[in-house]
């Protein structure tokens, strides 16, 4: 059977929110989040990301990440760390073309005896106007089983956005 | 149905140096997954893989409007990075060699057919090239808040032996 994709949550944002959250993964097989056109009300201010776990974000500091940002402009440069409360991405913008869009994979989100693993591959125009890209990923280190992701920012809200959470199967 | 459906399946004819895949985004998907294998080139030297897009009105956009970034990791020697800024095309995104040294792609298109929207990419690539290995982890974006319709590939010598090019959408149901 070729493998396919199976939508089970998803949210266009078209008035101010605070946070986007996608919700629904009920099974072992592994889920993909696909993003575009992420905008935002207030300039430089930071995108990031938790899990959830009955729908509430997870914001106990057991999150580990590592990347690699790749830019336009100038040299790339490492991101990473342990511990955090959740897992920042970059600076947004507010001026003309200055959005994100993401391609995150999740596994093991619904195995209550393993950690939660995320790969991600973004590309965007930062609050600098650079293009610039995150390639790496997450790990929340507890075992319990999550159901989605949060979107949310440091402060300001999401105006656009669309936001969807597939199943790989 | 997957909510990753095919567009268009199109096997790469052998002798061209560049590909266009015309009318392949649509108001009916913001978000494309391209798959590329088995791109093959015509001669011993490998040739460079560039990216550009095709607007509405059916033209190859070669304005200077083109920011680009490549993570190159050879398997022989020191990984390398790429970058350009308001140029005509992409930096180089993978390479093609003489068969069996042959190139993936996974290509993520991000808005493509929004004129309110930049086009954004990112790109996985690997290359078998000269007895050796190149892989690529590459973004871009076209800054030109216009429509986009199609793709278009190029290769920067001589000329592409083979390849097969499939371009899905991923589909949103409100």
């Amino acid at each position: 059977m070729t493998a396919s994709l199976v939508q089970v949550a998803t949210n266009t944002v078209s008035s101010s929110v605070s946070s986007v959250t996608l919700t629904g993964i009920n099974s072992d097989d592994v889920y993909m989040v696909a993003v575009n056109n992420f905008d935002v009300d207030t300039d430089a201010v930071t995108s990031r990301l938790r899990v959830t776990v009955s729908g509430s974000a997870d914001g106990t500091s057991n999150y580990d990440q590592a990347a690699r940002i790749l830019f336009a402009n100038t040299t790339f440069s490492t991101s990473s760390g342990q511990n955090l409360n959740r897992i920042d991405f970059f600076s947004q913008g507010t001026n003309t073309g200055e959005q994100s869009n993401f391609i995150i994979y999740l596994y093991n989100f619904n195995n209550s005896s393993e950690y939660c693993f995320g790969t991600v591959e973004t590309t965007a125009m930062d609050s600098n106007a650079r293009n610039l890209g995150r390639q790496g990923g997450f790990v929340h280190t507890v075992q319990q089983a999550c159901d989605g992701v949060q979107f949310s920012l440091s402060s300001g809200n999401i105006i656009s956005g669309t936001f969807t959470l597939y199943k790989v199967v | 149905m997957s909510s990753l459906r095919l567009i268009s399946d199109t096997a790469l004819e052998d002798g061209v140096s560049t590909v266009s895949i015309e009318n392949c985004f649509s108001a009916d998907f913001d978000i494309y997954k391209i798959t590329i294998d088995n791109l093959t080139h015509n001669s011993g030297s490998p040739a460079e893989i560039y990216f550009k897009f095709i607007n509405s009105s059916g033209s190859v956009v070669s304005a200077s409007n083109y920011d680009s970034a490549s993570r190159r990791m050879p398997s022989s020697s020191v990984f390398g990075e790429t970058r350009i800024q308001n140029h005509t095309q992409t930096v180089i995104m993978g390479y093609a060699d003489l068969s069996p040294e042959g190139s993936g792609f996974v290509v993520y298109i991000f808005n493509p057919f929004l004129d309110s929207s930049y086009t954004y990419l990112i790109s996985q690539n690997m290359s078998a090239v000269s007895a050796g290995a190149y892989g690529q982890k590459s973004i871009g974006v076209l800054k030109q808040e216009a429509s986009m319709t199609g793709f278009h590939i190029m290769a920067s010598s001589n000329t592409l032996d083979s390849g097969n090019i499939k371009i899905y959408g991923l589909r949103v149901d409100s």
